[in-house]
């Protein structure tokens, strides 16, 4: 098996998992109604012990131990895309960004459920039932928000609009693609992206919400070879700041 | 002092036995043979025992405290030698949970997981019954409960919040 | 998971109670006294439905404004296996929360009421939560002492007589006692690893211990007369008595840990069986609960903000033209 490609694969899934899961976590307090706090909360959950899961993985192929691995890197060594490392802002982006991210997601593992690399293929079809329940819970809200009053609809409008660029950035490709197809480790970005879209469009006719034309939209790539908005760096500063009263602890 | 139990002094029924002492953390009622996580015991020829346990969900902060009373008890029953190995090769579900352990949650007051055929379809968290006057006039409020194992519900005939143990 | 709200009482006095039906109060006593449970349809004094809303209410505002400083910690928990523990005690919390004003509801009180009495200060909370987690060690304080005394508090309260309370705290109990687990074997880390790590637990200690005193309310000789409240089972134990049995539990185990106390009094008479220990400044707890404590502000401010970005979500699920979408749908 090509190592490289794999390794690039499982860095990609396991930082999206992991930034987002901590964006998340932040509605702890904050959320519209207290049902919401702990919606955002247990997907927080859920992504970290995914991101734990594939690190464990990159662990397994010779990568420093999870904690270091996810702790101690910085923003140029990360591989998520922008779409994640965005601040939480107001709820409706939140739920956009969950919206499109997760249907993403689910859509990813599923195909992955199928990978030639077992033990990818193993967790994969662990994390799907987990990813089940956030795709569920985003499907409700937009289609309960997106069909409800002129303000929420504009305001879930809006945020679609901002953020559907992110989104594509979700299926930037590297250069290990080709590797990463031809080994059976993954169906490939583009072939993930036509699911996706399908399968986002099918919610969003159910609402008052259009969705734009994406292909006009111009991706925002970057995130999957280290080039990331100022916001992830002071994110993982935070993620750090115990660790660094004393590197010499274990915590 | 505690025997020094062997490969030939132990059986797996009895340590199948010890194991039910461990618990899960969070609903003392249930032992984690019912809840369907340890999938396996194998005895070693070195006299070792080893466990293979399969987590729940993948972000249960429970799983690290499971392994570690697994290790407690097996440990005070004089097996000096144990082993855990986590695995997702047989990945958990809740139609891995015993009738034992179905009974025990209901009468911890949590709605027992529905069993399901193969897949799952997310419309059967509307049919929860409740575990206080078991009736189905009920309805699901959210999908995440306080732990990640669980959904909330409302009975709108004892008109009170209860929790169920969701299907995954 | 924090405090039953049992620190916080209105002088009850038990006026109104002329007006009460004499033949249903004395059957309601009675049920009571047999060790039955009160059911939202059954029929209950009006003193005894407000007296279970204020202490219930009181004790959701406390997991939801408790999650708070333990909240800001997630993000900055060292590792995945604590990162994970402490965002599933945070979620437990709010969880709890949600349990607590449900179990309100049902004594005729809406979580919205009970969310704006929170917001415009009619309704109060734990009053520990009004002080500064200013670093990892004084979260992991919270985690396990603060849930410590919570549940003797709970343990207490899950005996009472009001069904729907008692069975929320039961299965709050069972999660705390996870959370107590977690909590003591954060401190334990802390209070034995390197001199920075023994340090840290050591001022978060001295910090904490006062406002962990004054945690159960003012002592049974200044606080108000509760005999009704007793005999209805609304509250289980003294204020006293909730004390005590966590200094008896917690004391020594903190001891054990090489840790110490900052109270040059605090010890146990062998002969009484009592702890003693300097008497709390509850003229300084007074003003905290009134609004003038290092967080209150800080605490109140963002539940406030919750409610006004949240408020049009709110208003778009009442909205008659939102698509009724099963939750699973």
């Amino acid at each position: 098996m090509n190592q490289a490609a794999l390794k690039n694969l499982l860095y990609r899934l396991a930082d999206d998992q992991l930034i987002l899961g901590h964006r998340n976590s932040e509605w702890n307090g904050l959320g519209p109604i207290l049902e919401e706090d702990i919606a955002f909360s247990s997907m927080a959950q859920d992504k970290l012990g995914h991101s734990l899961q594939l690190y464990l993985l990159l662990n397994q192929l010779g990568e420093a131990e999870p904690d270091t691995v996810a702790f101690t890197r910085n923003a140029p060594q990360f591989h998520c895309c922008q779409l994640v490392e965005l601040p939480i802002g107001e709820y409706d982006f939140s739920l956009i960004r969950h919206f499109l991210y997760d249907h993403a997601e689910l859509l990813r593992f599923e195909a992955l459920g199928q990978s030639s690399y077992e033990p990818l293929a193993q967790v994969a079809r662990k994390l799907k039932g987990e990813l089940k329940y956030h795709v569920l819970h985003a499907n409700t809200w937009v289609k309960r928000l997106g069909s409800s009053t002129e303000e929420a609809i504009a305001r879930l409008q809006q945020s679609l609009d901002y953020t559907l660029p992110y989104a594509l950035g979700l299926f930037e490709k590297t250069e290990q693609e080709e590797a990463i197809i031809a080994e059976g480790i993954f169906i490939g970005e583009d072939a993930l992206k036509a699911r996706w879209e399908e399968s986002i469009r099918a919610i969003l006719s159910q609402t008052a919400l259009q969705m734009p034309d994406l292909q006009i939209l111009t991706p925002v790539y970057g995130g999957r070879t280290g080039e990331h908005t100022e916001f992830l760096q002071p994110l993982l500063d935070e993620m750090a700041e115990v660790f660094r009263l004393d590197p010499t602890a274990d915590w | 002092m505690t025997p020094i139990l062997t490969a030939t002094t132990m059986d797996k029924p009895t340590i199948l036995t010890w194991l039910e002492e461990v618990k899960d953390p969070e609903i003392p009622v249930l032992s984690l043979v019912d809840l369907g996580v340890i999938r396996d015991v194998v005895l070693q020829e070195n006299g070792g025992v080893l466990v293979k346990m399969t987590p729940t969900f993948s972000g249960c902060p429970a799983m690290d405290y499971m392994q570690r009373d697994v290790e407690r008890v097996l440990h005070a029953h004089g097996v000096e030698n144990v082993q855990i190995e986590m695995s997702f090769e047989e990945p958990w579900n809740t139609n891995m949970v015993s009738e034992k352990g179905r009974l025990a949650l209901k009468n911890f007051g949590l709605a027992p997981p529905p069993v399901y055929n193969q897949v799952l379809d997310l419309d059967i968290l509307e049919y929860a019954t409740c575990p206080y006057c078991n009736s189905q006039n009920t309805e699901m409020r959210t999908p995440f409960g306080a732990t990640l194992c669980r959904s909330m519900h409302y009975c709108h005939n004892c008109r009170q919040m209860f929790e169920q143990f969701k299907p995954v | 998971m924090y405090g039953g709200g049992n620190t916080f009482e209105a002088p009850v006095k038990a006026d109104g109670l002329e007006n009460e039906d004499p033949i249903l109060l004395a059957e309601f006593e009675a049920r009571i006294a047999r060790g039955e449970k009160i059911e939202p349809s059954d029929w209950m004094p009006a003193l005894y439905r407000k007296q279970l809303i204020r202490m219930i209410e009181q004790h959701a505002h406390s997991e939801i404004i408790g999650s708070l400083p333990e909240g800001t910690w997630i993000t900055r928990a060292p590792g995945f296996r604590r990162k994970m523990a402490q965002m599933a005690k945070v979620q437990d919390e709010v969880g709890h929360a949600q349990l607590l004003y449900s179990a309100a509801e049902t004594l005729g009180k809406t979580r919205e009421q009970m969310l704006s009495d929170l917001i415009n200060g009619k309704s109060k909370y734990s009053n520990v939560f009004n002080y500064p987690t200013p670093t990892w060690a004084d979260s992991n304080v919270i985690s396990w002492l603060i849930d410590a005394g919570a549940i003797v508090n709970q343990l207490a309260n899950a005996k009472g007589s009001y069904g729907p309370y008692c069975r929320a705290l039961d299965r709050i109990c069972a999660e705390e006692a996870f959370h107590l687990k977690y909590g003591h074997d954060a401190v334990t880390h802390m209070a034995t690893g390197t001199p920075t790590q023994r340090r840290m637990m050591q001022e978060a200690l001295n910090r904490w211990w006062p406002a962990i005193m004054t945690f159960f309310g003012p002592a049974d000789k200044m606080s108000t007369h509760t005999e009704i409240l007793m005999r209805w089972k609304v509250k289980m134990a003294t204020n006293d008595d909730c004390r005590q049995q966590f200094l008896d539990m917690y004391v020594p185990k903190i001891w054990e840990l090489g840790l110490t106390l900052p109270d040059p009094n605090l010890h146990k008479n062998e002969e009484t069986g009592q702890w003693e220990f300097t008497e709390p400044d509850w003229e300084d707890f007074k003003r905290v609960i009134n609004g003038d404590g290092p967080c209150n502000k800080e605490r109140l401010a963002v539940r406030r903000a919750a409610e006004e970005n949240g408020a049009w979500v709110r208003r778009a699920l009442l909205s008659p033209q939102a698509k009724y979408v099963k939750p699973l749908a």
